[in-house]
Protein backbone atom coordinates (compact mmCIF):
# COMPACT_ATOMS: atom_id res chain seq x y z
CA UNK A 1 0.00 0.00 0.00
CA UNK A 2 1.52 3.22 -1.00
CA UNK A 3 2.29 5.58 2.17
CA UNK A 4 3.63 8.66 0.56
CA UNK A 5 2.59 10.53 -2.65
CA UNK A 6 6.08 9.00 -3.99
CA UNK A 7 4.88 5.48 -3.44
CA UNK A 8 1.59 6.19 -5.40
CA UNK A 9 0.76 4.41 -8.82
CA UNK A 10 1.12 7.07 -11.23
CA UNK A 11 -2.31 7.56 -12.79
CA UNK A 12 -3.36 5.44 -16.35
CA UNK A 13 -2.07 7.44 -19.13
CA UNK A 14 -5.50 6.60 -20.99
CA UNK A 15 -8.68 7.50 -19.25
CA UNK A 16 -10.77 5.11 -18.48
CA UNK A 17 -14.65 5.37 -18.81
CA UNK A 18 -15.74 3.97 -15.62
CA UNK A 19 -19.68 3.60 -14.28
CA UNK A 20 -19.92 6.04 -11.68
CA UNK A 21 -22.34 5.17 -9.17
CA UNK A 22 -25.50 7.71 -8.66
CA UNK A 23 -25.36 9.20 -5.52
CA UNK A 24 -28.86 8.26 -3.93
CA UNK A 25 -31.06 11.04 -2.34
CA UNK A 26 -31.35 8.91 0.95
CA UNK A 27 -27.60 8.17 1.34
CA UNK A 28 -25.80 9.96 4.13
CA UNK A 29 -22.26 10.56 4.22
CA UNK A 30 -20.52 7.45 6.16
CA UNK A 31 -20.09 7.79 10.06
CA UNK A 32 -16.52 7.96 11.19
CA UNK A 33 -15.26 5.22 13.21
CA UNK A 34 -12.97 6.39 16.07
CA UNK A 35 -11.89 3.43 18.29
CA UNK A 36 -11.98 3.58 21.31
CA UNK A 37 -8.08 4.99 22.49
CA UNK A 38 -5.76 2.92 23.97
CA UNK A 39 -3.78 5.60 25.27
CA UNK A 40 -4.73 6.60 28.84
CA UNK A 41 -3.63 10.11 28.01
CA UNK A 42 -6.03 9.87 25.13
CA UNK A 43 -9.30 8.72 26.63
CA UNK A 44 -12.34 10.67 27.25
CA UNK A 45 -14.10 11.05 30.65
CA UNK A 46 -17.33 9.60 29.48
CA UNK A 47 -17.31 6.15 27.73
CA UNK A 48 -18.76 6.66 24.16
CA UNK A 49 -22.82 5.79 24.27
CA UNK A 50 -23.92 2.18 25.28
CA UNK A 51 -20.25 1.64 26.94
CA UNK A 52 -19.49 -0.42 29.68
CA UNK A 53 -16.44 -1.08 31.66
CA UNK A 54 -15.93 -2.85 34.81
CA UNK A 55 -13.58 -4.61 36.92
CA UNK A 56 -11.82 -5.67 40.44
CA UNK A 57 -9.51 -4.44 42.47
CA UNK A 58 -7.71 -5.65 45.44
CA UNK A 59 -7.32 -2.83 47.71
CA UNK A 60 -4.71 -3.40 50.71
CA UNK A 61 -4.37 -0.43 53.11
CA UNK A 62 -1.44 -0.71 55.45
CA UNK A 63 -0.70 1.16 58.74
CA UNK A 64 2.31 1.04 60.89
CA UNK A 65 2.70 2.13 64.42
CA UNK A 66 6.08 1.62 65.74
CA UNK A 67 7.13 -1.77 64.92
CA UNK A 68 3.66 -2.68 64.38
CA UNK A 69 1.91 -3.59 61.17
CA UNK A 70 -1.86 -3.52 60.33
CA UNK A 71 -3.20 -4.80 57.43
CA UNK A 72 -6.63 -4.87 55.97
CA UNK A 73 -7.16 -6.39 52.53
CA UNK A 74 -10.53 -5.13 50.23
CA UNK A 75 -11.92 -6.20 47.27
CA UNK A 76 -13.69 -3.67 45.09
CA UNK A 77 -15.88 -4.70 42.25
CA UNK A 78 -16.49 -1.34 39.57
CA UNK A 79 -18.45 -0.56 36.95
CA UNK A 80 -19.81 2.08 34.61
CA UNK A 81 -21.79 2.75 31.72
CA UNK A 82 -22.88 5.30 29.51
CA UNK A 83 -26.61 5.93 28.46
CA UNK A 84 -26.21 8.61 25.75
CA UNK A 85 -24.35 11.65 27.13
CA UNK A 86 -24.95 10.40 30.07
CA UNK A 87 -22.93 7.86 32.69
CA UNK A 88 -23.63 5.70 35.72
CA UNK A 89 -20.91 4.31 38.15
CA UNK A 90 -21.04 1.65 40.96
CA UNK A 91 -18.43 0.16 43.56
CA UNK A 92 -18.95 -2.08 46.05
CA UNK A 93 -16.12 -3.11 48.84
CA UNK A 94 -16.23 -6.12 50.58
CA UNK A 95 -13.83 -6.65 53.21
CA UNK A 96 -11.72 -10.04 52.67
CA UNK A 97 -8.88 -10.34 55.10
CA UNK A 98 -6.74 -8.47 57.89
CA UNK A 99 -3.59 -9.28 59.65
CA UNK A 100 -2.36 -8.13 62.81
CA UNK A 101 0.26 -8.43 65.60
CA UNK A 102 0.10 -11.60 67.38
CA UNK A 103 0.61 -9.36 70.28
CA UNK A 104 -2.89 -8.47 69.27
CA UNK A 105 -4.31 -12.34 69.69
CA UNK A 106 -7.61 -12.82 67.81
CA UNK A 107 -8.98 -9.52 66.53
CA UNK A 108 -12.66 -9.71 65.08
CA UNK A 109 -13.31 -9.32 61.42
CA UNK A 110 -15.10 -6.39 60.36
CA UNK A 111 -18.66 -6.25 58.38
CA UNK A 112 -18.16 -7.70 54.94
CA UNK A 113 -19.33 -4.48 53.21
CA UNK A 114 -17.66 -1.69 53.85
CA UNK A 115 -18.81 0.70 51.32
CA UNK A 116 -20.58 1.52 48.53
CA UNK A 117 -20.77 4.07 46.12
CA UNK A 118 -22.48 5.63 43.33
CA UNK A 119 -21.92 8.07 40.76
CA UNK A 120 -24.25 9.35 37.99
CA UNK A 121 -22.79 11.78 35.77
CA UNK A 122 -23.75 14.50 32.53
CA UNK A 123 -21.12 14.66 29.65
CA UNK A 124 -20.63 18.27 29.04
CA UNK A 125 -18.59 16.89 25.81
CA UNK A 126 -16.47 14.10 25.84
CA UNK A 127 -13.73 15.83 28.68
CA UNK A 128 -16.00 17.87 30.65
CA UNK A 129 -18.91 16.73 33.51
CA UNK A 130 -21.29 17.80 36.03
CA UNK A 131 -22.66 14.91 38.37
CA UNK A 132 -23.67 13.77 41.62
CA UNK A 133 -21.70 11.30 44.19
CA UNK A 134 -22.77 9.68 46.84
CA UNK A 135 -20.30 7.36 48.94
CA UNK A 136 -21.59 5.16 52.03
CA UNK A 137 -19.17 3.78 54.34
CA UNK A 138 -19.82 1.50 57.27
CA UNK A 139 -23.46 0.97 56.11
CA UNK A 140 -23.73 -1.99 57.91
CA UNK A 141 -21.71 -1.15 60.72
CA UNK A 142 -22.00 0.67 64.18
CA UNK A 143 -20.59 3.79 62.59
CA UNK A 144 -21.71 5.34 59.29
CA UNK A 145 -20.20 7.83 57.38
CA UNK A 146 -22.57 9.03 54.18
CA UNK A 147 -20.84 11.45 52.00
CA UNK A 148 -22.56 13.34 48.45
CA UNK A 149 -20.98 15.33 46.65
CA UNK A 150 -21.52 17.30 43.22
CA UNK A 151 -18.45 16.94 40.92
CA UNK A 152 -17.50 19.02 38.39
CA UNK A 153 -14.93 16.97 36.15
CA UNK A 154 -12.50 17.45 33.35
CA UNK A 155 -9.82 16.69 31.95
CA UNK A 156 -7.40 18.45 29.08
CA UNK A 157 -5.48 16.44 26.77
CA UNK A 158 -2.24 18.76 26.90
CA UNK A 159 -0.56 16.34 23.65
CA UNK A 160 -0.91 12.91 22.52
CA UNK A 161 1.01 11.71 25.46
CA UNK A 162 0.11 13.93 28.58
CA UNK A 163 -3.28 14.97 30.40
CA UNK A 164 -4.42 16.46 33.34
CA UNK A 165 -7.58 14.80 35.30
CA UNK A 166 -8.92 17.60 37.44
CA UNK A 167 -12.19 17.55 39.55
CA UNK A 168 -13.68 19.92 42.36
CA UNK A 169 -17.04 18.71 44.55
CA UNK A 170 -19.05 20.55 47.15
CA UNK A 171 -21.11 18.30 49.20
CA UNK A 172 -21.76 17.31 52.57
CA UNK A 173 -20.66 14.10 54.91
CA UNK A 174 -22.37 13.45 57.45
CA UNK A 175 -21.58 10.26 60.30
CA UNK A 176 -23.34 8.82 63.02
CA UNK A 177 -22.03 6.42 66.18
CA UNK A 178 -24.74 3.76 67.73
CA UNK A 179 -22.04 2.64 69.78
CA UNK A 180 -22.35 5.92 72.23
CA UNK A 181 -25.88 6.19 74.45
CA UNK A 182 -27.48 7.84 73.41
CA UNK A 183 -26.02 7.97 69.50
CA UNK A 184 -24.50 10.80 68.17
CA UNK A 185 -24.52 12.56 64.58
CA UNK A 186 -22.39 15.05 63.29
CA UNK A 187 -21.96 16.34 59.92
CA UNK A 188 -19.48 18.42 57.70
CA UNK A 189 -19.74 20.68 54.19
CA UNK A 190 -17.36 19.05 52.34
CA UNK A 191 -14.62 20.78 49.54
CA UNK A 192 -12.41 18.12 47.51
CA UNK A 193 -10.43 19.18 44.90
CA UNK A 194 -8.43 15.73 42.70
CA UNK A 195 -6.15 15.80 40.42
CA UNK A 196 -5.04 12.66 37.70
CA UNK A 197 -1.22 13.93 36.41
CA UNK A 198 -0.99 11.47 33.18
CA UNK A 199 1.94 10.56 31.41
CA UNK A 200 2.15 7.90 28.82
CA UNK A 201 5.19 6.14 28.62
CA UNK A 202 4.57 4.10 25.74
CA UNK A 203 1.27 3.47 23.54
CA UNK A 204 0.20 0.75 26.17
CA UNK A 205 1.71 1.90 29.06
CA UNK A 206 1.11 5.31 31.38
CA UNK A 207 2.22 6.44 34.76
CA UNK A 208 -0.35 8.96 36.84
CA UNK A 209 0.55 10.91 39.79
CA UNK A 210 -2.48 11.79 41.72
CA UNK A 211 -3.66 14.11 45.04
CA UNK A 212 -6.62 15.11 46.37
CA UNK A 213 -6.89 17.92 48.48
CA UNK A 214 -10.15 18.07 50.87
CA UNK A 215 -11.78 20.79 53.68
CA UNK A 216 -14.20 19.64 55.78
CA UNK A 217 -15.73 22.47 57.65
CA UNK A 218 -17.52 21.10 61.26
CA UNK A 219 -21.56 22.01 60.75
CA UNK A 220 -22.02 21.50 64.15
CA UNK A 221 -20.78 18.58 66.49
CA UNK A 222 -22.36 17.07 70.04
CA UNK A 223 -20.13 19.03 72.20
CA UNK A 224 -19.98 15.44 74.87
CA UNK A 225 -17.91 13.81 71.85
CA UNK A 226 -15.56 11.37 73.57
CA UNK A 227 -13.11 12.40 70.93
CA UNK A 228 -12.03 15.07 68.95
CA UNK A 229 -14.08 16.25 65.93
CA UNK A 230 -14.26 19.35 64.06
CA UNK A 231 -13.07 20.80 60.54
CA UNK A 232 -9.89 19.25 58.68
CA UNK A 233 -7.71 19.36 55.96
CA UNK A 234 -7.02 16.12 54.05
CA UNK A 235 -4.65 15.35 51.87
CA UNK A 236 -3.76 12.13 50.20
CA UNK A 237 -1.01 11.65 47.04
CA UNK A 238 0.06 8.86 44.74
CA UNK A 239 0.99 7.24 42.14
CA UNK A 240 -0.16 4.61 39.43
CA UNK A 241 0.44 2.29 36.22
CA UNK A 242 -2.06 1.54 33.97
CA UNK A 243 -1.22 -0.96 31.67
CA UNK A 244 -3.36 -2.19 28.53
CA UNK A 245 -2.77 -5.41 27.96
CA UNK A 246 -5.33 -5.54 25.70
CA UNK A 247 -7.59 -3.34 23.46
CA UNK A 248 -10.15 -3.66 26.39
CA UNK A 249 -8.13 -4.95 28.81
CA UNK A 250 -6.35 -2.64 31.31
CA UNK A 251 -4.08 -3.82 34.17
CA UNK A 252 -3.61 -1.35 37.05
CA UNK A 253 -1.03 -0.99 40.03
CA UNK A 254 -1.15 2.21 42.26
CA UNK A 255 0.28 3.05 45.94
CA UNK A 256 -1.20 5.84 47.30
CA UNK A 257 -0.08 7.76 50.88
CA UNK A 258 -3.37 8.39 53.07
CA UNK A 259 -1.43 9.62 56.21
CA UNK A 260 2.37 10.73 56.62
CA UNK A 261 2.77 10.59 59.70
CA UNK A 262 2.45 8.58 62.66
CA UNK A 263 -0.32 6.41 61.38
CA UNK A 264 1.46 5.85 58.27
CA UNK A 265 -1.60 4.57 55.97
CA UNK A 266 -0.28 3.30 52.69
CA UNK A 267 -3.19 2.25 50.44
CA UNK A 268 -1.64 -0.57 47.18
CA UNK A 269 -3.93 -1.49 44.59
CA UNK A 270 -3.98 -3.86 41.70
CA UNK A 271 -6.37 -4.51 39.57
CA UNK A 272 -8.05 -5.01 36.48
CA UNK A 273 -10.34 -3.45 34.09
CA UNK A 274 -12.19 -5.11 31.21
CA UNK A 275 -14.72 -2.50 28.25
CA UNK A 276 -16.90 -3.23 25.70
CA UNK A 277 -17.14 0.11 23.81
CA UNK A 278 -19.22 0.55 20.78
CA UNK B 1 -7.63 30.45 71.62
CA UNK B 2 -6.25 27.64 72.33
CA UNK B 3 -3.36 26.63 70.22
CA UNK B 4 -2.95 22.96 70.13
CA UNK B 5 -1.28 22.84 66.75
CA UNK B 6 2.07 24.24 67.54
CA UNK B 7 5.60 24.13 66.24
CA UNK B 8 9.01 24.25 68.19
CA UNK B 9 11.69 25.65 66.55
CA UNK B 10 13.58 22.44 66.19
CA UNK B 11 10.21 21.08 64.46
CA UNK B 12 9.97 24.03 61.85
CA UNK B 13 13.76 23.68 60.77
CA UNK B 14 12.80 19.81 59.87
CA UNK B 15 9.97 20.36 58.54
CA UNK B 16 11.33 22.95 56.85
CA UNK B 17 13.97 20.58 55.17
CA UNK B 18 11.30 18.17 54.79
CA UNK B 19 10.17 20.08 52.10
CA UNK B 20 13.45 20.89 50.69
CA UNK B 21 13.77 16.97 50.25
CA UNK B 22 12.88 16.99 46.96
CA UNK B 23 14.30 19.04 43.34
CA UNK B 24 11.82 16.82 41.02
CA UNK B 25 12.20 19.31 38.07
CA UNK B 26 14.71 19.49 35.02
CA UNK B 27 17.86 21.32 35.02
CA UNK B 28 16.14 23.35 31.83
CA UNK B 29 13.97 26.07 32.12
CA UNK B 30 10.36 25.60 30.51
CA UNK B 31 9.96 27.01 27.00
CA UNK B 32 7.57 30.85 27.87
CA UNK B 33 4.23 29.93 27.79
CA UNK B 34 4.80 26.05 28.38
CA UNK B 35 3.04 25.07 31.49
CA UNK B 36 3.76 21.75 33.79
CA UNK B 37 2.14 20.13 36.54
CA UNK B 38 3.90 17.42 38.76
CA UNK B 39 2.81 15.43 41.27
CA UNK B 40 5.49 13.48 43.53
CA UNK B 41 5.32 11.19 46.68
CA UNK B 42 8.20 11.38 48.96
CA UNK B 43 9.79 9.14 51.68
CA UNK B 44 11.76 10.58 54.16
CA UNK B 45 13.73 8.73 57.00
CA UNK B 46 15.98 10.60 59.58
CA UNK B 47 18.99 8.19 59.17
CA UNK B 48 20.05 7.64 62.78
CA UNK B 49 16.01 7.13 63.90
CA UNK B 50 13.99 4.68 62.87
CA UNK B 51 10.41 6.72 61.90
CA UNK B 52 9.59 7.37 58.39
CA UNK B 53 7.68 10.14 57.19
CA UNK B 54 5.87 10.62 53.93
CA UNK B 55 5.21 13.92 52.15
CA UNK B 56 3.72 15.09 48.98
CA UNK B 57 4.05 17.51 46.58
CA UNK B 58 2.21 19.21 43.80
CA UNK B 59 4.32 21.70 41.40
CA UNK B 60 3.06 24.09 38.51
CA UNK B 61 5.90 25.53 36.56
CA UNK B 62 5.32 28.25 33.80
CA UNK B 63 8.18 29.52 31.66
CA UNK B 64 8.10 33.25 31.58
CA UNK B 65 11.50 33.87 29.43
CA UNK B 66 13.44 32.12 26.81
CA UNK B 67 15.93 31.49 29.87
CA UNK B 68 13.61 32.13 33.34
CA UNK B 69 10.55 29.69 34.44
CA UNK B 70 8.49 29.91 37.67
CA UNK B 71 7.09 27.46 39.83
CA UNK B 72 4.77 27.52 42.60
CA UNK B 73 5.51 24.55 45.11
CA UNK B 74 3.18 22.93 48.06
CA UNK B 75 4.96 20.41 50.44
CA UNK B 76 2.24 18.70 52.46
CA UNK B 77 2.42 15.39 54.85
CA UNK B 78 -0.70 13.26 53.79
CA UNK B 79 -3.29 12.37 56.25
CA UNK B 80 -6.31 14.26 57.63
CA UNK B 81 -5.08 14.86 60.82
CA UNK B 82 -2.52 17.43 62.16
CA UNK B 83 -0.03 18.41 59.10
CA UNK B 84 3.32 20.58 58.39
CA UNK B 85 2.91 22.21 54.66
CA UNK B 86 5.58 24.32 53.14
CA UNK B 87 4.30 26.75 50.64
CA UNK B 88 6.92 27.83 48.01
CA UNK B 89 7.86 29.91 45.14
CA UNK B 90 10.82 29.20 43.16
CA UNK B 91 12.22 31.26 40.05
CA UNK B 92 14.42 29.36 37.82
CA UNK B 93 17.37 31.07 35.51
CA UNK B 94 19.30 29.11 33.50
CA UNK B 95 22.79 30.06 32.64
CA UNK B 96 23.60 27.74 30.04
CA UNK B 97 22.56 28.17 25.91
CA UNK B 98 19.35 25.66 25.01
CA UNK B 99 20.05 23.02 23.20
CA UNK B 100 23.37 22.11 25.31
CA UNK B 101 23.92 18.01 26.41
CA UNK B 102 24.82 19.94 29.49
CA UNK B 103 22.37 22.64 31.37
CA UNK B 104 23.38 25.02 34.43
CA UNK B 105 20.26 26.94 36.07
CA UNK B 106 20.13 28.33 39.66
CA UNK B 107 16.88 28.79 41.45
CA UNK B 108 16.03 30.39 44.64
CA UNK B 109 12.79 29.23 46.69
CA UNK B 110 11.00 31.10 49.13
CA UNK B 111 8.33 30.44 50.95
CA UNK B 112 6.35 29.45 54.10
CA UNK B 113 5.89 26.92 56.40
CA UNK B 114 2.77 25.70 58.84
CA UNK B 115 1.17 23.43 60.78
CA UNK B 116 -2.55 22.59 60.84
CA UNK B 117 -5.16 20.05 62.74
CA UNK B 118 -7.88 19.36 63.41
CA UNK B 119 -8.51 19.88 67.44
CA UNK B 120 -11.46 20.25 69.15
CA UNK B 121 -12.11 24.06 68.64
CA UNK B 122 -11.97 23.54 65.16
CA UNK B 123 -9.22 23.92 62.50
CA UNK B 124 -6.44 24.97 64.03
CA UNK B 125 -2.94 26.42 62.01
CA UNK B 126 -0.05 27.61 63.16
CA UNK B 127 2.77 30.01 61.52
CA UNK B 128 5.65 27.94 61.84
CA UNK B 129 7.73 30.42 59.87
CA UNK B 130 9.66 31.47 56.34
CA UNK B 131 12.48 29.26 54.18
CA UNK B 132 14.73 30.59 51.24
CA UNK B 133 16.30 28.05 49.43
CA UNK B 134 19.14 29.00 46.76
CA UNK B 135 19.67 25.55 44.41
CA UNK B 136 21.46 24.55 41.66
CA UNK B 137 20.12 22.53 38.57
CA UNK B 138 23.32 19.96 37.18
CA UNK B 139 21.39 18.74 33.97
CA UNK B 140 23.40 16.30 31.96
CA UNK B 141 21.65 14.61 28.76
CA UNK B 142 22.12 10.68 29.23
CA UNK B 143 20.03 9.98 26.59
CA UNK B 144 17.18 11.41 24.39
CA UNK B 145 14.74 11.82 26.81
CA UNK B 146 16.68 10.74 29.61
CA UNK B 147 18.09 13.81 32.15
CA UNK B 148 20.46 13.05 35.18
CA UNK B 149 19.49 15.98 37.57
CA UNK B 150 21.72 16.99 40.30
CA UNK B 151 20.37 19.70 42.54
CA UNK B 152 22.83 20.92 45.31
CA UNK B 153 21.04 23.37 47.73
CA UNK B 154 21.08 25.17 50.85
CA UNK B 155 18.05 25.63 52.66
CA UNK B 156 17.71 28.33 55.41
CA UNK B 157 14.57 27.85 57.77
CA UNK B 158 13.55 31.29 59.84
CA UNK B 159 11.20 30.13 62.58
CA UNK B 160 8.23 32.91 63.61
CA UNK B 161 9.52 34.74 65.98
CA UNK B 162 12.87 33.90 66.36
CA UNK B 163 16.20 36.20 65.85
CA UNK B 164 17.93 32.43 64.76
CA UNK B 165 18.04 30.55 61.71
CA UNK B 166 18.38 26.94 60.52
CA UNK B 167 20.32 25.79 58.00
CA UNK B 168 20.22 22.58 56.05
CA UNK B 169 22.23 21.55 53.13
CA UNK B 170 22.56 18.55 51.07
CA UNK B 171 21.67 17.43 47.43
CA UNK B 172 19.72 15.82 45.08
CA UNK B 173 20.32 13.48 42.08
CA UNK B 174 17.86 11.67 39.80
CA UNK B 175 17.13 10.92 36.35
CA UNK B 176 13.75 12.53 34.46
CA UNK B 177 12.46 10.46 31.53
CA UNK B 178 10.80 12.62 29.27
CA UNK B 179 9.69 12.82 25.46
CA UNK B 180 11.65 15.17 23.10
CA UNK B 181 8.49 17.75 23.23
CA UNK B 182 9.01 17.81 26.86
CA UNK B 183 4.90 16.98 27.79
CA UNK B 184 5.90 14.23 30.30
CA UNK B 185 8.21 13.16 32.39
CA UNK B 186 8.91 10.62 35.23
CA UNK B 187 11.42 11.57 38.01
CA UNK B 188 12.74 9.25 40.34
CA UNK B 189 15.60 10.91 42.60
CA UNK B 190 17.13 10.54 46.01
CA UNK B 191 18.18 13.63 48.26
CA UNK B 192 20.64 13.49 51.12
CA UNK B 193 19.84 16.80 53.29
CA UNK B 194 21.70 17.62 56.53
CA UNK B 195 20.90 20.23 59.51
CA UNK B 196 23.56 21.26 61.86
CA UNK B 197 22.32 24.37 63.69
CA UNK B 198 21.30 25.53 67.36
CA UNK B 199 17.67 24.03 66.67
CA UNK B 200 18.75 20.33 65.48
CA UNK B 201 20.97 18.18 64.54
CA UNK B 202 19.65 15.71 61.98
CA UNK B 203 20.03 14.15 58.65
CA UNK B 204 17.23 13.22 56.05
CA UNK B 205 17.47 10.76 53.21
CA UNK B 206 14.47 10.62 50.65
CA UNK B 207 13.65 8.59 48.01
CA UNK B 208 11.35 10.05 45.95
CA UNK B 209 9.47 10.05 42.32
CA UNK B 210 6.77 12.56 40.47
CA UNK B 211 5.10 12.50 37.40
CA UNK B 212 4.76 15.66 35.14
CA UNK B 213 2.68 16.72 32.22
CA UNK B 214 2.50 19.71 30.38
CA UNK B 215 1.33 21.53 26.74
Amino acid sequence: MPTTPEDAEPPPATAVAVATPTASPRAVPPTPVVSYPTALTARPLVLPANGLEGGVRLLTTRYESGDDRFMFHNLEARGRGALGTTEVEAALVMFVYQQFPESFGDVPDPDRLQSIFLAARHGLDPDQTVGLELDVAGLTSEFTTVRGLAVYHRKAHLSPRAAIDSAVGLGYQRSSSSQTVPSQTWSYVVVETRHRIQAQLTPTVALEGRAALRFLRDNGSPSEMTFTTGSAIGFDVGVGVTATVAPTIDVIAAFDVLDGGDLGAKLFTIGVMTRRVP
Amino acid sequence: MSRAVTLACASVVAAGALGACTAAQSARVLAPGKTQVSVGANRVTATDEDGVLWSGQVMVRRGLADKVDVGVILDRTPGSGEATSMLAVEPKVQLTAPGGNVTVSLALGAGVIWADGMTSDGLDAELGGYMLSPTAFLGFELAPGAELVAAPRLHFVFPDGEDDHGTAYGASIGVRFTDPARTWAVHPEVTYMTIEDTFVDESFLTLGVSVSAGD
